[in-house]
């Protein structure tokens, strides 16, 4: 066997674990959000399903499945059945171009070369941010062909959101970008080659605050959670959906929640690499994981204790906080650059 | 706004201390009373579904039909009829009381001179048959076992019984 | 020691007085923190409620709006009508105690403390010590229990589920108190004519200490939580700014006026029960927006801890409820012993109590806000009309004076800042 097919199928392995993986832990970060939405509010959480209600979340998929499929008679139907599918399948992507694991080198699998990243893409950041782009156009479309008051002002919430922090987040991840001298995902996580004071967390701390902050915006999670303000817009542009339909943009939600979690370790804490490099023995992967854990961890931690911005208090901060304090991390970083070639 | 503020704000001081608390709740001991599993146990005050005591000598109901209850009753669902015995004793020939009006105030356990109807500690309600909630005397006297006062021929301290070992609702649910 | 704390304290006030906003000032506040939009063609109409999760209860208001700022609300109540006034008229004195709970159901006591203090004016009855105590006891517990959730539910409304759940958790340790007093969580029918029900039971005293000892703790980890929030000092600073002339144009009473700086309050201005001898003060914030009404309700709920420790202290001997023979039930173990109490049983059952003609009105400070009774007898056991005046119903319909102007999210914190109980407001 030739080096490419093997390439090939590996490529196809990783194809499809991968998104099966993702999607287990999605279902497990379904119920753990579930679990410590109680845990932080001093209750148990589910505890019927399976032990200590761990299969809480297939019994969710089951019902939504069994559910009556609803479409609103005045909606525009074609576009109210595709927004799921727009809302969903960006994120998805997204996981082609997150390395979760040395890529290239010599082989090191039945004498092949293992690549531990589906698609070896040059500008997987923007990628990254296209993609962001394209997944608010589900709930754009979601809301506005509900043809429903509220669903409408979701939709439009979600997308000036966007709008305004995809912006704040690019220029905090362009620091990133310079730092590592490349655009790819790869070279980012090898530029924080080293210990955990190598990584790119700590001289990018102000972008990587930014990045954070907006990465929650990005995720429609408290405290800018618009989109869905449950108290004032019922289910803001998920008001009409029911039964699979709403559980695809559910379930959408989550698989970003841990693509986020995956890029922004990538970006700042390392990506797969060991926080010491004594404990490189330990494969990349799980190192992924346990970043991605902890940082979804601290997303649940944040959504379950604060309360949630205004409209107009949200664009204010998007466009007079987080885009100047970007804008001046990605100036002071590119002077400090050149300062020091 | 003072340096001190700004990065007291950019540490996110604010939010962070709220954080603690969430985060204190989040291992220690949980408050949740797994219902169905677990259930309180009320106090001896609790008003709930009402029971006719009898007397254990004769073995007959305690009421004398003095109509007390049925007039007292805010919303009427009290319905007794009365009648005489051979011994010139009155006893309710029929007591029906219909469960789906009655608002658990208690006036009639407070009304009754006999101590004859009493609330109990049942609260599970709930049925699929309506005919469950119209009781009638036998019912009502079956409903004895759920009778969770000391209640005395002539008690010498309000209704209330004997102080029952109960805590705080925290310590309650683990009981 | 103390003198520290005194200069402190003395520092403390000079610093709030001239922080102090005057009337003037907070009219140009009002005026430039609402957005005063002319109404164009593109108005977006919605309807809010009465199944919106964040209305309370079958409240509906119906919204213009234009992109997220309201112009006009048109609010409407009355879905939750039982006819409760037109009730009282077909029932004795004794048997409306159970109707007046379900008027508020959050804090049952202290409508059913309204109602006979009323009734107990027009019959001139007097209530004994330990019935006064007891009843103030109740209503501060009562009090506590609502404005924690009130708490839980308008920090949720401005979006956190964990504020909700961590409220009720707390609630439940005075839910408990109550059904260890009253034998109901919620439905008291506690208060009676001349006194309460019943006295308090063993074991009581030592419990109710415990839970006021220990709620001040919960409530500072309240503030601790959302106090200093950036977030919430943005959703609740200078939003739906209610001045006292504003208050009072709408009868606007409890904590939204005293939020307003006017420190009216009837447990001190027309004291009932036993709020004269006990030493409290009165909650008062100056600046009449969303954030001086949580304050102001944070401070009352310590306060009301005070009150019920002073009572448990003071607790007087003797009977519970008055010896008034033509017009409260007897006590209980009375009927069962004394042939006198049980005639006084059976003439209050079946004659109810005997009352002068005449009419009365009389309020109480519920929690939230003055809860006015007026009772028009014609004699006899039943009265001719019974009118309440509860504040949730005034509160419901000021509404719009709140609300226009300010943005769909605000619509929601401050509608559950003024604290609204549908039960209340539609009767």
């Amino acid at each position: 066997m030739s080096d490419p097919v093997a390439q090939l199928i590996f490529l196809i392995i990783k194809a499809i674990v991968m998104p099966v993986l993702i999607i287990l832990i999605v279902a497990f970060a379904i119920f753990f959000e579930r679990k410590f939405a109680g845990f932080f509010a001093g209750r148990v959480g589910p505890t019927y399903l399976g032990p200590w209600g761990s299969l809480q979340s297939f019994g969710d998929i089951f019902k939504l499945i069994s559910k009556e499929d609803l479409i609103p008679a005045k909606s525009d139907k074609p576009v109210f059945k595709l927004a799921p599918y727009i809302a969903f399948v960006p994120v998805f992507l997204v996981m082609a171009v997150i390395p979760f694991g040395p890529v290239g080198g010599e082989a090191n699998l039945f004498g092949y070369r293992f690549d531990y990243v589906i698609a070896s893409f040059d500008a997987g950041l923007v990628l990254f941010l296209a993609m962001g782009a394209m997944a608010v156009y589900g709930v754009v479309l979601g809301g506005w062909s509900s043809n429903s008051n509220y669903s409408l002002l979701g939709g439009l919430r979600a997308g000036a959101q966007m709008i305004s922090y995809e912006l704040a987040m690019g220029f905090s991840a362009a620091g990133v970008m310079l730092m590592a001298g490349s655009m790819s995902l790869i070279d980012i996580v090898d530029g924080q080659a080293g210990n955990f004071w190598d990584w790119y967390w700590i001289p990018q701390i102000v972008g990587g605050l930014v990045f954070f902050v907006a990465s929650i915006a990005e995720l429609n999670r408290t405290p800018f959670d618009l989109a869905e303000a449950e108290q004032e817009l019922v289910a803001g542009h998920l008001t009409e959906y029911s039964g699979m339909r709403w559980g695809m943009f559910y379930f959408a939600e989550y698989v970003n929640l841990v693509v986020v979690s995956m890029i922004v370790s990538t970006l700042y804490l390392g990506g797969w690499r060991a926080p010491l490099e004594v404990l490189d023995f330990i494969p990349g992967p799980i190192w992924l994981f346990l970043k991605i854990c902890f940082l979804i961890f601290v997303y649940m931690w944040v959504r379950w204790t604060i309360i949630r911005y205004r409209y107009n208090q949200l664009m204010s901060i998007g466009w007079k906080v987080l885009l100047p304090l970007s804008i001046a991390n990605l100036l002071v970083t590119a002077v400090v650059i050149s300062a020091v070639n | 706004m003072g340096l001190a503020d700004i990065i007291k704000k950019g540490a996110f001081v604010d939010i962070l201390r709220g954080m603690s608390v969430t985060g204190t709740y989040f291992v220690v001991d949980k408050m949740t009373v797994e219902y169905p599993k677990e259930k309180l146990q009320v106090y001896p005050r609790f008003r709930g579904v009402q029971a006719l005591l009898t007397d254990p000598a004769t073995g007959d109901t305690k009421c004398v039909a003095c109509m007390l209850c049925a007039t007292i009753c805010p919303s009427g669902c009290i319905d007794i009829v009365g009648e005489q015995t051979a011994d010139g004793r009155s006893r309710p020939a029929s007591f029906k009381l219909d469960l789906s009006r009655c608002v658990f105030c208690g006036f009639c356990e407070e009304v009754c001179p006999e101590a004859a109807i009493v609330m109990t500690r049942h609260y599970e309600l709930a049925t699929f048959d309506k005919d469950d909630f119209y009781l009638d005397k036998e019912k009502l006297i079956a409903n004895q076992v759920y009778v969770h006062k000391e209640v005395f021929a002539q008690p010498t301290e309000d209704t209330a019984p004997a102080p029952m070992e109960a805590g705080t609702a925290n310590e309650r649910g683990r009981s | 020691m103390s003198g520290t704390q005194d200069t402190q304290g003395l520092v403390r006030a000079a610093q709030a007085l001239s922080r102090r906003p005057s009337l003037e000032e907070l009219r140009e506040r009002k005026d430039r923190t609402r957005r005063h939009l002319e109404p164009t063609g593109d108005v977006m109409t919605i309807s809010m409620g009465p199944q919106h999760p964040s209305m309370h209860g079958v409240y509906r208001a119906v919204l213009d709006l234009d992109g997220e700022v309201i112009l006009a609300v048109r609010p409407e109540i009355g879905n939750l009508h039982r006819g409760v006034e037109k009730l009282c008229e077909h029932r004795t004195y004794h048997q409306i105690i159970p109707l007046t709970d379900r008027l508020d159901y959050i804090s049952g006591f202290a409508m059913n403390h309204g109602f006979c203090e009323a009734a107990e004016k027009l019959m001139g009855v007097e209530v004994p010590a330990r019935g006064r105590y007891i009843r103030t006891m109740t209503h501060e517990l009562c009090r506590i229990s609502n404005h924690i959730l009130w708490l839980g539910t308008s920090i949720m409304d401005l979006g956190t589920q964990t504020f909700f759940t961590i409220c009720f958790r707390d609630r439940e340790y005075v839910l408990d108190l109550f059904e260890m007093l009253t034998g109901a969580r919620m439905t008291h029918s506690f208060a009676r004519i001349g006194g309460v029900a019943k006295d308090l039971p063993d074991g009581f005293d030592h419990r109710c200490r415990k839970v006021i000892d220990f709620l001040p703790k919960r409530l500072a980890e309240y503030e601790r939580i959302i106090k200093q929030n950036r977030i919430f000092l943005k959703r609740a600073k200078n939003v739906g700014i209610f001045t006292s002339e504003d208050c009072h144009a709408w009868r606007v009473t409890g904590p939204t006026l005293r939020a307003a700086g006017i420190a009216r309050d009837l447990r001190k201005d027309e004291p009932y029960a036993a709020y004269p001898e006990v030493e409290f003060d009165v909650a008062v914030e100056y600046n009449a927006d969303v954030y001086d009404r949580f304050l102001v309700r944070m401070k009352e709920m310590r306060e009301s801890c005070k009150i019920i420790r002073q009572c448990l202290d003071k607790m007087p001997p003797g009977p519970f409820l008055a010896p008034d023979a033509a017009h409260s039930l007897p006590m209980k173990k009375n009927v069962l012993r004394d042939s006198a109490a049980m005639i006084q049983d059976f003439y209050q059952v079946f004659r109810g109590p005997q009352v002068p003609r005449g009419s009365v009105y009389r309020c109480v400070e519920a929690p939230k806000g003055e809860m006015g009774v007026y009772i028009r007898s014609e004699g006899g056991a039943k009265p001719a009309r019974v009118r309440f005046s509860t504040p949730s119903f005034y509160h419901g319909q000021a509404v719009p004076a709140l609300v226009e102007g300010e943005m769909v999210a605000d619509m929601i914190a401050i509608f559950a800042s003024v604290d609204v109980v549908l039960g209340d407001c539609d009767r």
